[in-house]
């Protein structure tokens, strides 16, 4: 087993990975990529808060998961391409069979930003999805569902 | 704009018997116009935000100011068979501006 963090990326990953098949794609990656592999979507939990809800130790966790795309196109089509992008990933974060494991989740933000200094405009989307999962203290590894 | 000899030792450090090599130019009111000039494709390091940093050619063209009289957004520059629009430019103010171009494809 893994951490529920963990369990929930690999999810994602593999959701994402059939609704955007071209598209390099990485539950964790910190070095740098160059840009003749893009696009790419990344992934990483920023932050997570947790508290004990019963006298059963049951701890909820609500983990912020911010999912980035990162393309590069022609200038003039860079936002166009960014809402297409966000209509299939909310999509193919509806099937990833999240549910199995989260008790709840929630697109609550989305961010964009820009830069032109290349050959090629690059453009990002992040996407921050909240997750309420349940856990028994002293054992993160098992959602309780 | 330079001094006349200035202007003259810019043609010879431009030229491609220097650092320069010939860039085929589809300008304004020109039709393949050759213009001597340096061409770069440097990767820089793009960071967007807390995301991954992209390493992207940054594409510039830099030539003497005096043969760029009809520059413009979109124009056309062929280098090495390889299409770039022109996207914005920079004069220095002493005769040498770089282009910074994007790609065409």
């Amino acid at each position: 087993m893994a951490h529920v963090r963990t369990q929930i990326r690999n999810l994602v990953k593999s959701a994402l990975k059939t609704a955007f098949p071209s598209y390099s794609i990485f539950s964790s990656r910190k070095y740098a990529i160059n840009s003749d592999e893009l696009p790419v979507i990344d992934m990483k939990f920023l932050n997570e808060n947790s508290e004990t809800i019963s006298m059963d130790n049951l701890h909820q966790n609500t983990a912020s998961l911010y999912i980035r795309t990162t393309i590069a196109a022609a200038s003039e089509n860079l936002d166009d391409d960014l809402d297409s992008i966000s209509v299939l990933l909310d999509a193919a974060m509806d099937g990833a069979g999240l549910d199995n494991i989260v008790k709840h989740w929630d697109l609550v933000q989305t961010n964009f930003t820009d830069s032109a200094d290349g050959v090629k405009p690059l453009a990002e989307i992040v996407m921050r999805y909240d997750m309420v999962y349940h856990t028994r203290g002293g054992n993160s590894e098992v959602a309780i569902t | 704009m330079p001094m006349a000899c200035l202007e003259t030792d810019l043609d010879v450090i431009f030229s491609s018997s220097e650092f320069g090599e010939e860039i085929l130019a589809v300008l304004n009111n020109y039709t393949d116009k050759p213009i001597a000039g340096i061409f770069d494709d440097e990767h820089i390091d793009a960071q967007n935000g807390e995301g991954i940093t992209v390493l992207i050619p940054e594409t510039t063209f830099t030539c003497a100011s005096s043969k760029l009289q009809d520059i413009a957004e979109g124009q056309i520059l062929t280098v090495r068979n390889t299409d770039y629009k022109v996207r914005m430019w920079k004069h220095d103010g002493s005769g040498v501006t770089v282009i910074y171009l994007e790609d065409a494809c």
